[in-house]
């Protein structure tokens, strides 16, 4: 068996259910604040109202739209365009409650051996504010490093949003999210 | 019935463990840098993982704030075929460049 191969195989695992992932994902969304954040505007503003910077903002939105539309386009970290938006926007949040991938941190671990980190620091620091800059593709490598680099901000995000001024439900439903996320860390450590 | 819940969902938080030590030793035996091509499969392969692994984390939520539906019963069933598809696939990908 390839590699290619077993990335086939577990995509076409996942699509016999992606459709529930996204709706699990949407319905997050909705309990995020009792609001329903459809717009990548409605999504700053409540950003904005929750004190995270737009740098994180942006790179949430970004992982979140790859992540989440990785398992059907490894591409799609550096061709999203605008029309994906209202997506990147539900999956951002998605992101923000650790959906996001924690089993890429042993990736992040083996790749800071190779001194590549301060590259994806930099590199997010140019993705562009409300859509993504082609004009700064990663190249494949540096895509896998980014994504894991992702999952620590999100970890750092999602502490500093559950200590803001969110609903005690939302403070819950990430803190539930946080816990069993730290559940796989353990397994890995 | 709840017993029989309760069984899937110890099941299921040990299927989520297995998952999360195959992707562990499936980055230990990875070759980074070999080619972009295998690069780009091997995060492929973590992103779905990290999907499986957020589609687990919300019936596990859902088992604590005991709301159990039969639509999340059946969500507990897709996700253990799931983890097990993907532990053993992973496993035999392993063997295989071992």
């Amino acid at each position: 068996m390839s590699l290619k191969n077993l990335s086939n195989s577990l995509t076409g695992h996942l699509k016999d259910f992606s459709e529930k992932i996204t709706k699990k994902t949407i319905d997050l969304n909705n309990s995020f604040g009792g609001e329903s954040i459809s717009t990548i505007r409605d999504f700053e503003d409540q950003s904005k109202m929750e004190g995270i910077s737009k740098d994180l903002q942006t790179t949430a939105m970004v992982v979140g739209s790859a992540v989440v539309a990785g398992a059907l386009s490894a591409d799609m970290l550096t061709t999203g365009s605008p029309s994906t938006a209202t997506g990147m926007a539900v999956m951002g949040i998605a992101a923000y409650c650790g959906i996001v991938a924690k089993n890429a941190v042993p990736v992040l671990k083996k790749m800071s051996s190779l001194n590549e980190i301060d590259k994806v620091r930099d590199l997010v620091t140019k993705v562009s504010n409300t859509s993504i800059n082609k004009d700064v593709l990663l190249s494949k490598g540096q895509a896998a490093v980014f994504r894991a680099e992702i999952a620590n901000i999100n970890r750092d995000y999602s502490t500093s949003i559950a200590t803001s001024q969110s609903t005690q439900s939302t403070k819950d439903k990430i803190s539930r999210f946080r816990k069993h996320s730290d559940d796989s860390l353990e397994y890995g450590s | 019935m709840r017993f029989v819940v309760k069984s899937r969902i110890r099941e299921l938080e040990l299927a989520k463990k297995d998952l999360f030590l195959s992707i562990k030793e499936l980055t230990k035996v990875h070759s980074f840098n070999k080619s972009s091509e295998e690069d780009e499969y091997f995060q492929e392969v973590c992103v779905s993982c990290a999907l499986l692994e957020g589609f687990i984390n919300n019936i596990l939520i859902a088992y604590e704030e005991e709301q159990i539906t039969s639509a999340v019963e059946r969500d507990v069933v897709s996700a253990l075929e799931a983890s097990k598809n993907f532990n053993r696939e992973i496993n035999a990908y392993i063997t295989t460049i071992k």
